[in-house]
């Protein structure tokens, strides 16, 4: 049974893996952009280059966090494992039909028949607590879990798509992504954007009047009132 | 009995020694004229155990002695009198800039030199009222961040840019100074608090752009803040104070907002130019943001280098980031009649010198007596 969505896969963990994958990315983004801009190349290879890098940065920083690693074949990419579904960053290319074509090469079409890792009774991560008040149940979560991946025979998988030039990180979106094996598309459920540019693309200083604007209102000096003219009054 | 160590302010009193001389003026007069104590007595003519003995109020300078004291020292006969209060140098609590290089001469020279400013403030306010030093009070371990958003709500800064900083500092009370690189040069800038009146003195180098010349004031306000109880010769506490500058001029969720995604150096200057800051800041801002990298911030920092122009933006092209207290109080003084004549007989120095403290040019001509046989 497919996941409607990223946090209906992810569960529990779904806030903490969003914070972590977009600092991941936007950290990525900034060290090849930067990287771009001092090379002066006029072609965007190298940037595009950093699609492992993506990869390897996102499954560490969870791998830190106790989660476990699934390994694709036949390229080895290792991939991080949260409340038993599949995590990929995807850097994806500029085509307009590229999203439904990530199924494109014999390891991406692998990451959709990953077999579940053997239960465990209990997710790692650096959570797991829910709300005060919240519906939300550990036991009954990991209950659910547990049986999920008795039962399926294949790991979801929530993809996270990334689209960004040497100019700009544009967008970050994630989906639980279904192959059609017939038609060797992939579908999209839950697709949400988790980081767009715009609340800091937005010029910062339109509204915000310079340090030098207006007139200095500088201090205010009066006569004392009961010293004399004299120095020594 | 032990001596109770000197306080940090002395009143007019009982001279310690014979006739009416005061000791701590002579400690004052020639670790500002940059002398040590056998150079000025080769130059009086006396031992350089005598000065000693006249620094520690053991023994009284001679009439004639004390004549030439004066004039080694480009002072008045009459400004080592007792009767006006003093700032002891030896008890005020300074925090300087340039840590690595700066001699324990050095220092004290820079500390006469804010004594004699606080001396000057004193003087000034027996005519004029000034405004009274506004800081808030820090609790012990408050971070220099919040330290900064305290400061910011104590003098009622608006979110954004801090407009006009070294107006804005003096209006609460903050006596700032530039004086000449060659009398505090070694220290940099510095930074005390004398007698309940924050004095913050800086040098024509960090005020000669005025984007470090804003980060300067602001890194000393921070030790006015937060280490008025310490003496501050540690690394430590320099750098609470870049901390705190840094947060008081660019609070962190404004520039969560307004930093660029990538090092962008069109982008930063931008952003510099609104906030009154270099880029160099806005570049390490942007590193403690997790917005880059510190191997990006150095190339950055590179390129940086190669295209500063350190003539450009001086703080006199911006009205609100240049001192003015003490000349406005100094005008109204004179308006009074207590012109620097009147002034410098109360502080017992030349009216030079009075013009001099007020960061006034002497361009009065030079008159010297001429033979008249030719």
């Amino acid at each position: 049974m497919v996941p409607v969505s990223p946090p209906a896969a992810l569960g529990l963990h779904t806030s903490d893996v969003r914070e972590l994958v977009v600092a991941a990315v936007t950290s990525r983004h900034t060290r090849f952009a930067e990287a771009h801009e001092v090379s002066g190349s006029r072609y965007a290879m190298g940037f595009g280059s950093q699609w492992l890098d993506l990869l390897v940065d996102v499954h560490d920083e969870l791998r830190r966090r106790g989660y476990r690693t699934y390994r694709l074949p036949p390229a080895g990419y290792k991939l991080p494992v949260v409340n038993d579904c599949l995590v990929y960053v995807w850097r994806v290319p500029g085509s307009a039909d590229a999203p439904s074509s990530f199924a494109s090469s014999p390891t991406r079409v692998n990451v959709f028949h990953a077999p579940p890792l053997d239960p465990t009774l209990f997710e790692p991560g650096y959570t797991g607590e829910p709300e005060p008040g919240s519906s939300a149940d550990v036991d009954g979560a990991d209950l659910e879990r547990v049986v999920r991946a008795a039962t399926d025979s294949v790991m979801p998988l929530v993809l996270v798509m990334v689209r960004s030039t040497p100019r700009q990180l544009q967008s970050i979106t994630w989906a639980v992504a279904e192959l059609d094996e017939d038609a060797g598309t992939v579908n999209f459920h839950g697709q949400e954007s988790i980081w767009t540019p715009e609340a800091v693309v937005a010029n910062p200083t339109t509204d915000v009047e310079p340090f030098d604007s207006g007139t200095p209102q500088g201090p205010t000096v009066e006569p004392q009132e009961q010293e004399g003219s004299e120095p020594d009054a | 009995m032990r001596e109770l160590p000197p306080g940090l302010f002395e009143l007019p009193r009982a001279s310690k020694v014979q006739g009416a001389f005061e000791s701590a003026r002579l400690t004052q007069a020639r670790v500002r004229a940059g002398k040590n104590k056998a150079d000025l007595a080769r130059e009086v003519g006396v031992s350089a155990a005598a000065i000693g003995q006249y620094e520690s109020g053991v023994n009284a300078p001679r009439a004639d002695v004390l004549d030439r004291l004066a004039e080694a020292l480009g002072v008045r006969p009459d400004f080592f009198a007792v009767g006006r209060p003093i700032a002891r140098i030896d008890a005020v609590n300074a925090h300087f800039r340039s840590l690595r290089s700066a001699r324990v001469s050095d220092r004290q020279r820079a500390l006469a030199t804010a004594a004699l400013l606080w001396e000057l403030t004193f003087t000034l306010e027996r005519y004029v009222r000034l405004p009274d030093a506004n800081l808030p009070q820090i609790k012990a371990r408050m971070s220099p961040s919040d330290g900064a958003a305290l400061l910011r709500m104590h003098w009622g800064l608006a979110d954004g840019p801090v407009k006009h900083l070294v107006a804005t500092a003096e209006a609460h009370g903050v006596v700032i100074a530039v004086r000449p690189l060659g009398e505090i040069d070694a220290v940099d800038a510095f930074s005390a608090i004398i007698v309940d009146r924050p004095i913050v003195v800086t040098t024509p180098r960090r005020s000669e752009n005025v984007f470090r010349h804003r980060f300067s004031i602001a890194h000393e306000i921070g030790h006015l803040l937060l280490h008025s109880d310490s003496d501050g010769h540690s690394a430590t506490v320099e750098k609470e104070a870049d901390e705190f500058a840094a947060a008081f001029l660019t609070p962190a969720a404004s520039m969560d907002v307004a930093l660029p995604q990538r090092l962008d150096i069109a982008a930063l200057d931008r952003l510099g130019r609104t906030w009154g800051v270099s880029p160099h800041s806005l570049v390490r801002r942007m590193v403690e943001r997790g917005r880059t990298t510190e191997s990006s911030a150095r190339r950055a920092y590179q390129r940086l280098s190669a295209v500063a122009d350190p003539t450009a933006d001086p703080t006199r092209s911006y009205p609100g980031e240049v001192p003015t207290l003490l000349r406005k109080a100094a005008e109204l003084a004179a308006d009074y009649g207590v012109g620097a004549p009147a002034l410098a007989e109360a502080m017992k120095i030349s009216p030079g010198l009075v013009r001099d403290l007020l960061g006034e040019k002497d361009e009065r001509p030079s008159l010297r007596l001429v033979s008249g046989n030719r």
